[in-house]
């Protein structure tokens, strides 16, 4: 697909422009394209920090294959909201306080930039986090993903997850009668 | 991190993500559960690997221990309990402790000493050999399965549960009597005689491994006291010489045997400091991932020895500690969530938590006047004159299977 950012302007604005660019542009699986703060998706992925460090940003779209469009906004989204967030203040010295913690929990905007997400787009972004070797945003989306799988039954989550009971009638019945206390709330 | 999709399940998440970093922040409960999702999300929520992790993350911060009170009885073999009560109790929070697990056997079963914990797990050793291993968080109690028959029945037996971070598996390991006997040398003296073997069954695993497997003979007769389980190791008191066929004196030199899960030998280390022999006053426990020694020299005093795991063990001197009331048997120790405090209950009773810093205490409670065991049914007991262990061990939650699946 043709790029449509820097048609028409002149060779040498644009030349110069591009070493103190702040920010990169990626492109989807789908061919769409999306600026993000450089110095975020710097911070927070480790393989497009890799990318700029490496030289291998294009300026006209760098390729990213495996992630659609809806899933790349989202993560632009957030990198664009990470540098513009009272940068890692609060990250920093809750990092230290909860050293020995697990996870740290989501900051409120982060809270509120996944609970508007359906499943899917969920399910989507922690792939691109993942692929993009991107931590922070990893925890976040599987954190707000088990907090959605806490109080559904197995049934709804084999719906969520897309996943085929495998067990017969008498093994399902023999597990939630050796189980049977899990099943119900004290 | 591979970023497959899921060959069994369907689902859109990776593997890998949707285990190790989703289903390990659930609570419990509800992995628990989980299990009836599907096959392999069952098979992957009882790995050891994946309740490790979910341990680590839900790191214990609870300031409870787990009680297990037991009636005395002269007769060991004589079935006189009739179960195991395990109860949860917050020291210094309240006087009230809560039944958390309860197994009755409608024959009762023989008395169980000293339990042992390991990573959720509680290992329950009767006299004669039964032992129990159960987990109070997923409420899984099991027997396992007979061994070798102690000769004679023999009396007090004991076993080690721990980490093997080798095979990553969980093992149960035991002496037994395999002969026992007393001959007159030609010069008339006599010359007792031991053979004692070992065993080991691992936790969890395929039903292929429900068995006892016997490893190597110990070196020298393992005593009958509760052993040190680190990851990895065991460690036995054990009777190096004894000088009876002198008749005038009795005395013995004691080892500490270290046996290793991974290659399931035994190697020889020299006894405690201060003495040469584990007295019946002393007590070997683990404590923060060390080893410890509870000293206990006279009725109003015990020292806390600790030493690092290690082929050889430099023993330091922990704290020493001035009890307020005489003990008659032994000082047992426990961990608390706090790690320059543990819990000292005199003659497993009288509950102290000591600072090891200094040797000072606090008394929490009298457990067999004050504390009032509650079956949450409606039914309370306070032990009272009836003489009761009231056995301790740390409160840890764990997944882990006992059982093989």
């Amino acid at each position: 697909m043709e790029v449509d950012k820097g048609k028409g302007e002149a060779e040498e604005t644009r030349k110069v422009a591009e070493a103190d660019r702040d920010t990169v542009t990626l492109k989807s699986s789908d061919g769409k394209l999306f600026e993000v703060s450089k110095e975020a998706a710097a911070r927070l992925s480790t393989v497009l920090a890799g990318m700029i460090a490496g030289g291998s940003i294009d300026d006209n779209g760098t390729d990213l294959k495996q992630i659609g469009s809806e899933a790349l906004e989202n993560v632009v989204d957030y990198c664009n909201k990470h540098a513009n967030s009272i940068p890692s203040a609060a990250l920093i010295s809750s990092s230290i306080s909860f050293n020995t913690a697990p996870f740290k929990e989501p900051e409120e905007w982060e809270r509120k930039f996944v609970d508007r997400l359906s499943h899917d787009a969920l399910f989507d972004l922690v792939e691109a986090a993942n692929f993009l070797g991107m931590e922070r945003l990893l925890d976040v989306t599987c954190h707000k993903i088990s907090e959605m799988m806490k109080g559904k039954s197995p049934d709804q989550i084999r719906e969520v997850f897309n996943i085929k009971n495998d067990y017969t009638k008498e093994e399902l019945e023999e597990i939630r009668q050796e189980l049977a206390w899990a099943f119900y709330d004290d | 991190m591979t970023s497959h999709r899921s060959v069994t399940c369907g689902s859109i998440i990776p593997d890998d993500i949707l285990v190790f970093q989703i289903l390990v922040l659930l609570p419990l409960k509800c992995l628990v559960r989980f299990q009836s999702v599907c096959k392999s999300w069952r098979a992957t929520i009882l790995s050891s690997r994946f309740a490790r992790r979910h341990m680590e993350l839900n790191k214990n911060t609870s300031s409870s221990i787990f009680l297990l009170p037991r009636k005395y009885q002269k007769d060991l073999i004589r079935v006189g309990i009739r179960g195991v009560h395990i109860y949860r109790f917050q020291p210094g929070h309240s006087k009230v402790a809560e039944l958390i697990l309860e197994r009755n056997f409608a024959n009762g079963i023989p008395i169980f000493s000293n339990p042992l914990q390991c990573d959720g797990l509680i290992l329950i050793p009767c006299a004669t050999g039964r032992v129990f291993v159960c987990n109070p968080a997923t409420r899984e109690f099991v027997e396992l399965p007979p061994g070798c028959q102690n000769h004679n029945m023999v009396l007090d037996s004991r076993a080690a549960l721990g980490f093997d971070p080798r095979s990553g598996m969980y093992k149960v390991a035991r002496p037994f009597l395999r002969s026992y006997g007393v001959t007159q040398t030609n010069g008339g003296g006599k010359v007792t005689y031991c053979s004692i073997g070992y065993e080991t069954l691992t936790l969890g695993c395929g039903k292929e491994a429900w068995k006892w497997k016997v490893t190597m003979d110990p070196p020298y007769p393992i005593m009958s006291r509760s052993p040190i389980c680190l990851p990895g190791f065991f460690y036995w008191g054990a009777v190096k010489s004894m000088t009876d066929h002198d008749n005038d004196k009795v005395g013995s030199s004691d080892v500490i045997l270290r046996y290793s899960l991974w290659d399931e030998t035994f190697t020889v280390h020299d006894n405690l400091p201060c003495r040469g022999t584990l007295s019946i006053n002393d007590a070997l426990c683990e404590l923060g991932g060390k080893l410890c020694y509870v000293h206990s020299a006279s009725p109003l005093e015990v020292s806390i020895w600790l030493a690092e795991e290690g082929p050889n063990f430099a023993w330091s001197l922990c704290c020493c500690v001035s009890l307020p009331i005489p003990r008659h048997h032994r000082v047992l120790a426990c961990p608390s969530a706090n790690k320059d405090k543990i819990f000292l209950s005199i003659d497993a009773f009288y509950l102290l938590k000591c600072d090891l810093r200094d040797g000072s205490f606090e008394v929490i409670i009298n457990m067999a006047q004050d504390l009032v065991y509650d079956d949450r049914k409606g039914v309370k007991f306070t032990s009272g004159a009836l003489p009761f262990a009231h056995y301790m061990v740390p409160y840890v939650e764990s997944l882990l299977r006992i059982r093989p699946f």
